[in-house]
């Protein structure tokens, strides 16, 4: 008896959870087929093209006034580089705040922290300032630059780092290995699961940033994605299927990056959700 | 005095190495222009007046920026626009919670039973299938589509169990950005968007039923949410004080749960379209009001902390504020909708380019894309760790379901919710940018306009600078205020 | 782990590395002057004419045979306010769409006098009455790029199936009342949902309707000397209050919903313009740049067209507006970028533009009498539109109303109050009042904030007491002026008011 009752049961939480996620896949499916629709089909209601259109995902290379290549490169170097920067500098200051014992760490650490909760948006004004003092107004490296440096990559390094056993330092000590050379051979390798969880939230946080590129950038040949969409959007939008085909395209990296590293993201998500 | 030894010395020395490249950074990028933000709050900076080619005197103005600001019609709009836009929150941890409950499911099981489920799934979709194609539902490819689409996801789910689903309830939230708020623009396109295309004809039916609906009807109907809500308002407020008496919900609690919960009714004064509506709100609130007082003066049977059970005082009564704010909606809706209906018939809503109707739009979407974000996660990884015994003891007592969920679940749950509902306000806070001006433009006519944005606007667009660090240190006060809400209660309740 | 950070370091340089090599200035071979404009597909055929004109008219400049000695490169999509952009030092070096007054204020822009005359793009070529638009405090700073009228456009294929005349060129306001009703009533008899109307909603005609109805009447938004607004006046509450009546209570305007619901499509130029090919909309509000769009269709699916002005009072008038470009402060390319000043004015740039019917030639010397302009041979279905919108713009047009004391941020107060009273949360006088107050109190703030503004508000100020002392003079009988003082022109500094008063013969020369 309980064992075809609770089969039901299941039955039913399937059928619920398979409608609930056709309704999470139903904007991404409709987005697809209108990518690959003429642009004449778009407002009709059936939602299958009568032709597909691959040519479309050329056209969006190829339309005057969109340098989609170029936006995507764009994004993809400076979210990189923001990335690198952030981990190998976060890493560096949590090894400090972590395994070295210096007077006045915690302190430091505590303004560390306090900054955490503090808005964006307080600082972005200021910033802008501090660009066009420095003449980076308009270029890559200013969109680099003011988000390579976290207090949040820090502190989710750090508590990784804390639950290292401090007997591989000694190990090391004895060994007569530097602190550098702690840090690279031990430490680093072993605050991997930190790592990569902080590498993969950076990269699409990036990625995705708006407000920033939004401020900074001015021509055309230097935006990124988010605000390049953006410039598309406003000036040629009514093309929704070329329109589509670039959101496509550039949702694709965030698939990627998703479905591959989906195990340590979810990891990594409790990992910093819980404890902080 | 603070003496250091050489050692010391050194010690620190090798810190700040290590420390050097993230501080320099963090110093030139985040604390100096901190300072500089806060100083600027009490200037006229304009760009205007001070840029490139025209540099007169920065003036220091006070706190006439501030002042300026509390007086300002449109700051306390933006500030209504953007508390009006958080009242989605409880929607998206409710739905997250749902989600994490059914996902919890042990969909683990042996080969034979998983053949036999997938047999199953792949009948009823055919029977479903033919049953829609037989009825006639719309156009054949479409429906085929949507069919195809679920009959997939629920073979591959029967097949991958939990990670499937998983996977696709994130995906929103992860990929949330300008390009889905941009698809979002365009599903919400009102003359020929996907949403309205379906829309449309679904209204076209219902309105000659609608304007067919007489006065008295409509009225009749609008009253009886109205009676519901009082309903539902005595049964809380019954509830309320019942554990007030236990001592499982503390004086200060109780205060706030209360004022939650007669917000709608008081709005009703305003709002309601039932005559007696208002009334019937203002003397309900009365009576709450009066009970509380005589229940405090009788006293209770146990003490407990005037803070105890606040989260649970939060979330669940904003909850059904929320809920009940529906209602009032509802009724007025309700009333209106045979005029509505009676003239050209019922028109599909022009979502985020319609006054009132922009705001809802945005919390759909947000909605959306909330019920798998990241505290889909923190939900599961927290009922991952209630142990099964505390389960078991429940079933010996023979409790249903929902009893188990509410003295089990619920309960063991609290600090995550706790933490998710003060990371939600908080970030809601200083919400809004992207959407805003991705999709609206602050607009129509400033109705999606947040903080955030708001400080956009006045900062890159008019180019005010002091004024717009003055609303970003009002902001940063009010998300203050939460943490230190967060760590006076957050904490306790962590520890209990 | 480490291998990792290794390895992508050496990717991001070697990537760094490739993105210096291959950025777009390296990529030139002759030097490019930055026009910051829209993605307009014909802005690139307009660069490519330059440079083959300016080869050919200064020869004196080429350096080499093969190449045009400098370019125009287009920086097209901009997300970014240009003012920001531009006080910040990285706005381009011609900047298009731009409010001039606003822009020269601020000091963003250069000067043109002394070359503009030398080079024949000063303000006598092109339209009268545009200083306001391309000047500021009497310097030129900014040459239009195209210039339009809005004005009515009648589809008469639509008014003939309905036994329907064109109106008259001049009509007022009850005249459009009239002809609005006789339309609908003939239109939309017995029909559920009405989908066939004579013009507009209230919301399209707005703005344009609003300043023109005022003016026609002797009103502005500003005063004299552009120092208050005055627009809590009975003469803009009975503007508000026509378009309110005429959508809800007449009922031959379509409302916001009926609007919506009757939008299938949209495209170049809106969901309007293809109701007007199909007849769903009689007239639409437009200059000489629309026709473009109506170029598209076949030849058998055209229709002829005619042109009229707004309905309005006794004193006519029309609203000129212009695509303006100028040079940026910031330029260090500024003996370049006078060239293209230059080629707006030039006879090449003009028939281009006289050619497409991208609104009217910015230069009128090019159009007057040019019969390639006033009657295309191809398009004969165009009727009076060129010939009208040119006689508008070269007597009646005036530009919409603005005040270098006050810069609209964000919302269009005027237009908020129109959705106000059409949404009916507020009446027509509590709507404009509203506005009018928020406007008089950002003069009042930006002028207590910029002392250098300060002053010539100070000076403003004194004029306009000046004025109002002379007004007092003035002397009515049955609303016309019998006897009075005259204002001196160099008082005035609201275009219209400079008009109207010479029209009532109270203008005298400068003081």
């Amino acid at each position: 008896m309980k064992f075809s009752f609770d089969g039901f049961r299941l039955l039913l939480v399937h059928v619920v959870l398979a409608l609930v996620a056709t309704a999470m896949v139903l904007p991404f499916t409709w987005m697809v087929l209108a990518s690959l629709k003429k642009l004449q089909e778009i407002g009709l209601e059936s939602w299958i093209p009568t032709v597909f259109q691959w040519e479309n995902y050329r056209d969006v290379f190829t339309m005057k006034g969109v340098q989609f290549g170029r936006w995507y490169w764009n994004s993809i170097l400076v979210a990189g580089w923001v990335t690198f920067l952030q981990v190998f500098t976060s890493s560096l200051a949590a090894f400090s705040f972590s395994r070295l014992k210096w007077k006045g760490r915690d302190m430091v650490f505590l303004l560390y922290l306090a900054t955490m909760m503090l808005p964006s948006l307080v600082m972005m004004i200021p910033n802008y300032q501090n660009m066009i003092s420095l003449g980076l107004v308009n270029t890559l490296q200013g969109l680099i630059l003011p988000s390579a440096f976290s207090a949040f990559g820090t502190f989710l390094i750090r508590q990784f780092m804390m639950n290292i056993p401090s007997s591989l330092d000694e190990a090391a000590e004895i060994d007569g290995a530097s602190k550098w050379q702690l840090y690279w051979t031990v430490i680093l390798p072993l605050a991997r699961p930190a790592i990569v969880t902080l590498t993969i939230f950076t990269f699409i946080g990036n990625y995705n940033s708006m407000f920033w590129p939004l401020v900074m950038i001015k021509s055309p040949e230097l935006y990124t994605l988010p605000i390049g969409m953006l410039a598309f959007d406003s000036s040629q939008g009514q093309q929704t299927n070329l329109l589509m085909a670039a959101v496509t395209m550039s949702v694709i990296p965030m698939i990627l990056i998703f479905l591959f590293m989906q195990k340590q993201l979810v990891k990594g998500i409790m990992l910093g959700g819980v404890k902080g | 005095m603070l003496k250091l030894t050489r050692r010391d010395i050194r010690e620190i020395s090798t810190g700040i190495a290590f420390l050097l490249p993230n501080i320099v950074g963090f110093l030139a990028f985040t604390t100096i222009p901190l300072a500089i933000s806060l100083f600027m709050a009490f200037t006229d900076w304009n760009l205007e007046m001070h840029n490139m080619f025209q540099n007169q005197e920065l003036r220091s103005v006070g706190f006439a920026n501030f002042r300026k600001l509390f007086t300002d019609p449109d700051f306390m709009t933006y500030l209504g626009n953007t508390l009006f836009l958080m009242l989605g929150i409880p929607f998206g941890i409710a739905g997250s919670l749902c989600a994490a409950l059914m996902l919890n499911n042990d969909f683990r099981c042996s080969r034979m039973r998983r053949v036999y489920g997938i047999v199953i799934v792949t009948v009823i979709l055919i029977v479903s299938c033919s049953m829609l194609i037989l009825a006639g539902a719309g156009s054949t490819a479409m429906t085929l589509l949507v069919c195809g689409i679920v009959g997939t996801i629920l073979v591959l789910g029967s097949i991958g169990g939990q990670t499937v689903y998983r996977t696709l309830f994130y995906f929103p939230s992860f990929t949330a950005g300008v390009a889905t708020y941009i698809l979002w623009k365009k599903l919400y396109s009102p003359e020929n968007g996907p949403i309205n295309n379906v829309l449309q004809p679904v209204l076209d039916r219902i309105s000659p039923l609608a304007g067919s609906m007489s006065l008295e009807t409509a009225h009749f109907g609008g009253a009886l949410l109205i009676v519901l809500m009082g309903i539902i308002y005595a049964y809380v407020v019954f509830r309320l004080i019942s554990s007030w008496k236990n001592g499982e919900t503390g004086s200060l609690s109780y205060c706030i749960a209360l004022a939650l919960l007669s917000i709608p009714l008081v709005c009703c004064q305003l709002w309601s379209r039932i005559p007696w509506g208002g009334a019937l709100g203002l003397s309900l609130v009365t009576l709450g009001v009066l009970f509380s007082l005589l229940m405090f003066l009788t006293g209770r049977d146990y003490r407990c902390v005037c803070d105890c059970g606040m989260s649970n005082a939060i979330v669940l009564d904003g909850m059904v504020m929320v809920g009940l704010f529906i209602c009032l909606g509802l009724s007025n809706v309700i009333l209106a909708l045979p005029t509505m209906a009676s003239g050209d018939g019922l028109t599909a809503p022009k979502w985020i380019s319609d006054y009132y109707w922009a705001k809802p739009s945005l919390m759909i979407m947000g909605f959306w894309a909330a019920i798998g974000s990241n505290n889909m996660l923190l939900y599961l990884a927290g009922l991952s760790g209630i142990s099964q015994e505390l389960y078991e003891a429940a079933d010996i007592d023979g409790a249903s379901p929902f009893q188990r969920f509410w003295n089990v679940t619920w309960p063991q749950l609290s600090n995550v919710t706790f933490f998710i509902l003060v990371m939600s306000i908080m970030g809601g806070l200083q919400g809004g940018f992207e959407t805003a001006r991705t999709m609206t433009q602050g607009g129509p006519a400033g109705s999606t306009t947040t903080l955030a944005y708001y400080i956009y606007s006045e900062g890159f667009n008019s180019g005010r600078l002091g004024y717009a660090s003055a609303v970003a240190w009002t902001l940063f006060i009010l998300v203050f205020c939460v943490t230190l809400f967060n760590w006076k209660f957050g904490n306790r309740y962590t520890n209990d | 782990m480490n291998k990792a950070l290794i390895a992508s370091l050496v990717l991001l340089i070697i990537a760094s590395a490739a993105t210096y090599l291959f950025r777009p200035e390296t990529m030139e071979r002759y030097p490019q002057v930055e026009w910051m404009s829209d993605s307009n597909p014909q802005r690139f055929e307009q660069t490519e004419l330059f440079e083959k004109w300016l080869g050919e008219k200064h020869p004196e400049l080429v350096k080499r045979k093969d190449l045009p000695p400098f370019g125009v490169k287009l920086s097209a999509a901009n997300n970014q306010s240009t003012i920001i952009q531009a006080v910040s030092g990285v706005a381009g070096d011609l900047i298009d769409h731009l409010n001039v007054p606003i822009f020269a204020a601020m000091g963003l822009l250069k000067p043109l006098g002394a070359d503009a005359k030398k080079q024949g793009f000063d303000l006598s070529k092109t339209y009268p009455n545009m200083e306001a638009l391309l000047g500021y405090e009497g310097e030129q700073y900014g040459y239009p790029c195209n210039v339009a009228v809005s004005s009515f456009i009648f589809n008469e294929d639509t008014l003939k199936r309905y036994g329907m005349r064109v109106p008259r060129e001049t009509w007022t306001p009850e005249d459009f009342e009239r002809y609005s009703k006789e339309f609908m009533k003939r239109t939309n008899q017995g029909n559920a949902r009405r989908t066939i109307f004579f013009s507009l909603s209230a919301e399209s005609l707005g703005g344009t309707f609003i300043t023109i109805y005022v003016r026609s009447y002797g009103i502005d938004t500003y005063n004299e000397t552009l120092t208050k607004c005055v627009a809590n006046d009975d003469r803009f509450y009975n503007a508000y209050e026509l378009l309110y009546k005429w959508t809800y209570v007449d009922k031959i305007l379509p409302t916001a919903a009926e609007v919506a619901s009757n939008d299938t499509e949209s495209g170049f130029g809106g969901a309007a313009f293809s109701h007007f090919i199909n007849g769903n909309y009689a007239a639409i509000i437009a200059g000489r740049w629309s026709l473009v769009r109506f170029r598209e269709l076949a030849e058998n699916e055209r229709f002829p067209m005619s042109m009229t002005l707004f309905p309005q009072g006794p004193f006519k008038n029309a609203l000129i507006s212009a695509r303006s470009t100028g040079i940026y402060a910031g330029s260090r390319k500024y003996d370049m970028a006078k060239y293209f000043m230059e080629f707006l004015a030039s006879k090449e740039y003009n028939d281009y533009i006289i050619k497409y019917a991208d609104g009217l030639p910015p230069n009128p010397k090019y159009a007057i009498g040019n019969p390639d302009y006033l009657t295309p041979k191809d398009y004969p279905n165009e009727g009076n539109i060129h010939a009208k919108e040119l006689e508008y713009a070269m007597t009646y047009a005036l530009p919409a109303p603005q005040t270098p004391y006050y810069r609209t941020t964000g919302t269009n107060w005027f237009g908020f109050a129109l959705s106000k009273l059409l949404a009916g949360r507020a009446t027509a006088k509590e709507a404009v009042d509203e506005a009018v107050e928020r406007v008089n109190r950002g003069i009042a703030e930006s002028v207590a904030a910029n002392d250098k503004l300060a002053e010539l508000y100070r000076r403003d100020i004194d004029l306009q007491h000046k004025i109002d002392a002379v007004k007092n003079t003035w002397k009515f009988r049955r609303g016309k002026i019998v006897s009075g003082e005259k204002i001196p022109e160099n008082w005035i500094k609201n275009p219209f008011h400079r008009k109207y008063y010479t029209h009532l013969g109270m203008l005298k020369g400068a003081e």
